[in-house]
């Protein structure tokens, strides 16, 4: 009898094995289409039209990796995303798509509204990063001819995650744009790419942010503008400081490389006026001397260091300035500082935060600190005895 | 049939893990935003009376589990009723927490699966663990319980380049009620939950241990409970309660060097073994009331049926996961009060008085015989 129950149960077990070792709706490799990057654009008629760029995988001794575009169209992002099946024949896999890329008249519309869906769905993540494109539509980026085997989505990942010693652009993913437009009454920033003719060919660039107020597009900045909007933010991880000064009458520019900055905002509460502080400390080392001039010797050092800090400090606030003239935009998060300091200041200023950024006074001071003259000691273009 | 026992290290690892499992996947209630983690320590405080009640009257009855002590205190009639209810409560918090589960694996990991299967699979391993008993389970707990804590710790130091401390500024911005309140949803969900074990805590080998047994149990899941929501809060920031699931949202941030990414299955592991401990012990102690209810010889011979209508149970019970959420944080707390306070402290009382007069009566006896000599 126990032999027998023993039999039947080994026999159980081996059975279910068989049977149940699988999921219940597996999927081969081949059977759905993994989703690189996603471009967004509105047709005329009001419908989303979805640009999917999707990994091709051939076949053959050498296996590469190409792409191809997908489109869909739809009332709503997921209805264009499933309408992409009666095109593909194949389910579409968005947990690896990289990049998300807004035209620039959806981003004019609202970018919330097109996040969410991208946000909530479980298989679509929230790393993805996203970008608003200068060129006319999203879908040009990838309708670029090749110049890589790269998969262009997957590339402009790349450029993202190392334009970091650039400080031209900032890395802004789903989730980090939900917070940030959701803290406060901050408005927010996301990085453009543009297309840029380059010896016959067109390539992709990403320099520069949009500015995202009221979850609309209010305007773009520049690279260099960028670079000191990230100092304000204080997100400055590398990139070049450029200065010019006149000796003996002739320029000589220098760049300097950033190596590290750090800025601290604080806000200044006298009675009811509201201030700003900033400190940025940033240390650099010269990177490059194209003219004449000792900078090395303490004198010039100091001297440099000097201008340097100025430039800085003027650059900066003339971008606040133009950033509270043109959009009385609040991309700097000072709101957000301001709650988080002194919460209630904000709650007696949050309502009319935006009126209340414009005339705010903003105090900028900016130090650069020269730790090295990378490997040479001294100025080639000088003479060793001056 | 010889008496189950466990050590106060069992005891303690069921309680741990008994009141992570759900909490942890679910969160704290959001409303008090980036003070959620103050709600937490806050719920915690409020606990404490209840946790000393609880402990009171099991160190009063020692070897007697609640339903024994409900006969012993108020007689047997109304003794029986009470033990409907809490029989009716812990049978409802498994089907709770089976069906939150059911909801993690629907909405995330299985989303095209029919619920009824991870919670047939759950529900199946749970009435295994009910039927082996509280001595096995907690043997099992405490195998288990230090992986877990390597996985949270693991896990917490690998979100450490996410975090935004400033996220948890300011404290107190909206004012100390919203943490009150949602510090009074923690207390319920999960910190009084632990009402339960004074069904399982008759095994309990020291009869003096109740008190530590539940401190230390409630302390250090209260811990683990703060530290877990200010990494949610630190890395998700306002959009905390924007998620059904922060802890999996959070966890999912996690990426090292590219390599290192994509473990937020440990938080699911966790999440599982929690669930796990609880409905079983959900199960075990609504098989014992109707033990006692019915005069039955062991909960074993009924606690399969229980199972399955748990598991029945747990997929009508809500329409949907916003009923969900609105019962869990909303409705919870009120509902459960008079079986998390109201009726230990009534319970309380009456056993105070009864074993005052008992002890009075026998220092009479002393007395007297003092006297006779």
């Amino acid at each position: 009898m126990k032999r027998i129950k023993a039999t039947l149960l080994t026999l159980m077990l081996l059975i279910s094995c068989i049977f149940f070792a699988g999921c219940l709706n597996y999927r081969e490799v081949d059977e759905f289409s993994i989703v690189a990057g996603v471009a967004v654009d509105k047709e005329q008629s009001g419908q989303y039209k979805l640009t999917a760029e999707v990994v091709k995988i051939g076949g053959g001794k050498d296996t590469k990796t190409t792409s191809e575009l997908i489109t869909g169209e739809g009332k709503t992002m997921f209805d264009a995303a499933r309408n992409m099946i009666s095109v593909s024949g194949k389910k579409l896999y968005w947990s690896h798509a990289k990049v998300l890329i807004l035209s620039e008249t959806v981003a004019r519309e609202g970018v919330g509204k097109i996040l969410d869906w991208y946000g909530r769905d479980p298989e679509t993540r929230e790393e993805t990063l996203i970008l608003v494109s200068q060129a006319e539509t999203a879908r040009e980026i990838f309708d670029i001819p090749e110049n890589t085997e790269d998969i262009k989505s997957f590339q402009l990942g790349q450029i993202i995650t190392n334009e970091k010693s650039l400080s031209k652009a900032p890395k802004t993913d789903i989730l980090q744009f939900a917070i940030d437009s959701q803290s406060g009454k901050a408005a927010t920033v996301i990085p453009t790419i543009g297309l840029k003719q380059a010896e016959k060919k067109t390539v992709a660039q990403i320099m520069g942010v949009a500015i995202i107020k009221d979850d609309k597009l209010a305007g773009m900045l520049d690279g260099e503008e960028t670079k000191y909007l990230s100092f304000i933010k204080d997100e400055i991880k590398g990139g070049i400081l450029t200065e010019e000064v006149q000796v003996r009458g002739t320029p000589t520019r220098i760049a300097l490389e950033i190596f590290g900055s750090k800025t601290k905002t604080s806000p200044v509460i006298q009675g009811n006026d509201i201030q700003m502080n900033i400190d940025i400390e940033t240390t650099v080392s010269i990177g490059e001397i194209s003219g004449n001039g000792n900078f090395i010797e303490e004198e010039g050092r100091v001297q440099l260091e000097k201008l340097a800090g100025a430039v800085l400090k003027q650059r900066v606030e003339a971008l606040i300035e133009k950033i509270k003239m043109q959009y009385g935009a609040d991309i700097f998060g000072f709101g957000g500082k301001l709650r988080e300091d002194r919460v209630k200041v904000w709650n007696s200023v949050s309502s009319n935060w935006n009126d209340v950024f414009k005339s705010l006074k903003i105090n900028v001071t900016a130090t650069v600190h020269i730790k090295n003259s990378a490997g040479y000691t001294r100025n080639l273009q000088e003479s060793e005895s001056s | 049939m010889r008496k189950e026992q466990i050590i106060d290290k069992e005891a303690i690892c069921l309680l741990i893990s008994f009141i992570i499992g759900s909490t942890l996947i679910v969160g704290v209630s959001g409303s008090s935003k980036n003070d959620a983690w103050l709600s937490s320590i806050t719920g915690f405080v409020m606990a404490v009376p209840v946790l000393l009640i609880y402990s009171r009257i099991l160190t009063l009855y020692p070897q007697k589990d609640l339903f024994d002590i409900l006969t012993l205190v108020i007689g047997k009639i109304a003794g029986k009723f009470v033990t409907v209810v809490y029989t009716l409560y812990a049978f409802h918090l498994g089907s709770l927490v089976l069906r939150n589960f059911g909801e993690f694996m629907n909405s995330f990991a299985m989303p095209e699966t029919p619920m009824i299967i991870p919670l047939v699979a759950m529900g199946m391993v749970c009435i295994i663990a009910a039927r082996l008993g509280v001595e096995v389970l907690g043997r099992t707990t405490t195998y288990f319980l230090p992986g877990i804590f390597l996985i949270l710790l693991i896990v917490q130091l690998l979100a450490l380049p996410q975090l935004h401390i400033n996220y948890l500024k300011p404290v107190l911005g909206n004012g100390i009620t919203p943490v009150l309140k949602d510090g009074y949803s923690a207390f319920a969900f999960p910190f009084a939950e632990t009402v339960v074990f004074m069904g399982v805590f008759d095994a309990l080998k020291t009869p003096k241990s109740p008190k530590k047994v539940y401190f230390l149990g409630v302390v250090i899941a209260a811990a683990i409970i703060t530290i877990t929501t200010v990494r949610n809060i630190a890395v998700l920031g306002n959009m905390l309660g924007s998620f059904y699931f922060p802890s999996y949202e959070a966890v999912s941030r996690i990426s090292i060097g590219n390599v290192i990414e994509r473990i937020e299955i440990t938080v699911s592991f966790v999440f599982v073994f929690g669930v796990f401990v609880k409905t079983s012990v959900c199960m075990m102690v609504a098989g014992k009331g109707i033990e006692k209810l019915l005069n039955l010889k062991s909960y074993r011979s009924i606690i399969i049926q229980i199972g399955v209508l748990m598991i029945l149970f747990a997929q009508i019970i809500y329409d949907n996961i916003m009923q969900m959420r609105l019962w869990a944080f909303k409705v919870y707390p009120y509902y459960a009060f008079p079986m998390q306070v109201i009726l230990p402290v009534i319970i309380w009382i009456i056993a105070e008085i009864k074993n005052r007069k008992i002890r009075k009566m026998y220092s009479n006896a002393d007395q007297k015989a003092e006297d006779q000599q």
